[in-house]
């Protein structure tokens, strides 16, 4: 059994210890992704501020971060446009995101003011690792998945 | 706490204590303020309209006629991310922003980089609705923006840039300083709009905005949220605009219309106002199961797949000690809910096990 977080519709799920691992070992088959597994030329690694938004919520503005010594690992191919697509819930199977979090972080919620807000979802703490960004979907008569939206 | 949280909970106390002060601010410091705006953009001052509502800007404006009005008044949130968005396809500043503005005071440096852009933004979006009598990103200044407040950090900055500093005994008096001083007396109109052939203004509300306690968003179960003189009015619920009927009627909402809705926080806000139990009965739904993960409903159909949804409850209760509760679609060929709910991840029921949630 993987370790995992969930906040609200964010899951996080460990899928190595870190990113020398998840280099070496590449998750295979994830969400549709090539199932050879992806290969370190398939995934761009971004540095962060000491903070990585995993989640955004178009309607009442929230957002949920992970803060820390953290990196984002995304597609070699994806844009800005696309990260960010993605994190208002609009893109489906053609997008991955791992988060990389170097020394013990916490999963954040924020109010659209960028405030930590607890009274929606309480802060987690978030181990070493590289997480799986895993967004909650719901069934669609017409597409059979979208993701959800809040 | 971060300096970045205290900065925000600071803007926020600010602008919450400016925008919705019950105390009025007259016609003439308000049109003062509206010449020295126009002086420190070189631009000579125009006649000043007043409005009744922010709806009621778009004929005078010239950008509209009275059917659009009618589709600003529908869809007023949309109206303002459109034009978030042209303002921000506008031609970018010069590294290090506009040098007109910044040759006297330095800006507020708590701002920081991206603050700092949207500031040159907004100064950029002052000079070319003089300019241009095409464009009017003005009317960024909604109530969708209540919520995102980098605007309101902008104006602050200006404003607090228009402010003599009692320590250091720096007197404010570059055109910074002016305009700072300005948009803090126009900040209490609630909407201008300057152009060349005439400056909009829009009247205070007759309903002062009601938040939703010590929330930065609107609120206001029973009745509208926010009101002006002309009748144009707007319902939230929880900082979402809902049509008048949710807030007002909430028992007449088809049961249909809550599974319409997409947004899974606007859902909620539906149910909770229809009543869950209500629901359930309404649609006759049954539970095909409950256990730690959710409670799966199956509403059967004569025609076509079945409605399956699985309740989930927040992990993190609310301040009074009761859960919300959301309403998810999931698959007609699951039957347990904590297949449903791994679904929703993408998971299979065994490899599903969060092993910290809220």
């Amino acid at each position: 059994m993987t370790f995992q977080i969930r906040q609200g519709d964010i899951l996080l799920k460990r899928v190595a210890n870190n990113i020398e691992d998840f280099e070496k070992n590449p998750p295979r088959g994830v969400r549709g992704f090539s199932p050879m597994g992806h290969t370190k030329a398939d995934v761009q690694i971004k540095d962060t501020d000491g903070f990585a938004i995993v989640g955004f919520g178009e309607g009442s503005g929230h957002r949920h971060v992970v803060e820390g010594a953290v990196q984002t690992l995304v597609q070699a191919r994806a844009t800005e446009e696309t990260v960010q697509s993605y994190l208002m819930g609009e893109l489906t199977d053609e997008f991955f995101m791992y988060v990389s979090v170097i020394e013990p972080g916490r999963l954040v919620h924020q109010d659209a003011t960028e405030t930590v807000f607890e009274e929606d979802h309480g802060v987690l703490e978030v181990p070493p690792g590289v997480y799986e960004v895993i967004r909650q979907r719901e069934y669609d008569e017409s597409t059979h998945r979208r993701y959800v939206v809040d | 706490m971060s300096e970045d949280t205290r900065l925000n909970e600071w803007v926020q106390r600010w602008w919450r204590d400016a925008y919705f002060s019950p105390l009025a601010v007259s016609h003439a410091q308000v049109e003062d303020a509206i010449r020295v705006v126009y002086r420190v953009l070189d631009a000579p001052p125009p006649p000043i309209v007043w409005v009744a509502s922010p709806a009621a800007q778009i004929i005078p404006a010239g950008i509209g006629t009275a059917r659009q009005r009618v589709l600003f008044e529908r869809d007023f949130s949309q109206q303002a991310l459109i034009y978030q968005e042209r303002l921000e396809k506008m031609a970018p500043f010069p590294e290090g922003g506009d040098p007109g503005f910044r040759r006297s005071a330095p800006f507020s440096s708590d701002l920081g980089a991206e603050g700092t852009r949207f500031l040159d933004m907004y100064l950029l979006a002052l000079r070319e609705s003089v300019r241009d009598p095409r464009v009017n990103p003005m009317y960024v200044q909604n109530l969708a923006y209540l919520v995102t407040n980098q605007w309101v950090r902008c104006q602050i900055a200006l404003i607090t840039e228009g402010l003599d500093d009692p320590v250091s005994g720096h007197a404010a008096s570059s055109d910074v300083a002016a305009l700072g001083r300005a948009l803090a007396t126009l900040m209490r109109t609630t909407f201008f709009t300057v152009f060349s052939a005439a400056c909009l203004v829009c009247k205070r509300p007759s309903i002062v905005p009601r938040l939703d306690g010590q929330r930065f968003r609107l609120d206001n179960p029973v009745g509208p949220a926010i009101e002006f003189p002309d009748g144009f009015s707007k319902y939230y619920l929880q900082g979402l605009e809902f049509d008048s009927e949710v807030v007002m009627y909430p028992e007449r909402m088809d049961p249909q219309t809550i599974f319409e809705e997409i947004n899974q926080e606007r859902r909620r806000i539906r149910l909770e106002r229809f009543g869950l139990e209500k629901f359930i009965t309404e649609v006759e739904a049954e539970t095909v199961d409950n256990d730690r993960f959710g409670i799966l409903y199956r509403v059967r159909f004569d025609q076509g797949d079945d409605l399956q949804m699985v309740k989930v409850i927040n992990a993190t209760p609310e301040p009074d000690g009761t859960q919300r509760n959301f309403f998810l679609r999931v698959p007609p060929w699951v039957n347990s809910s904590k297949a449903a709910v791994a679904w929703t991840f993408d998971l299979d029921e065994n490899e599903y096990q969060p092993e910290f949630e809220s």
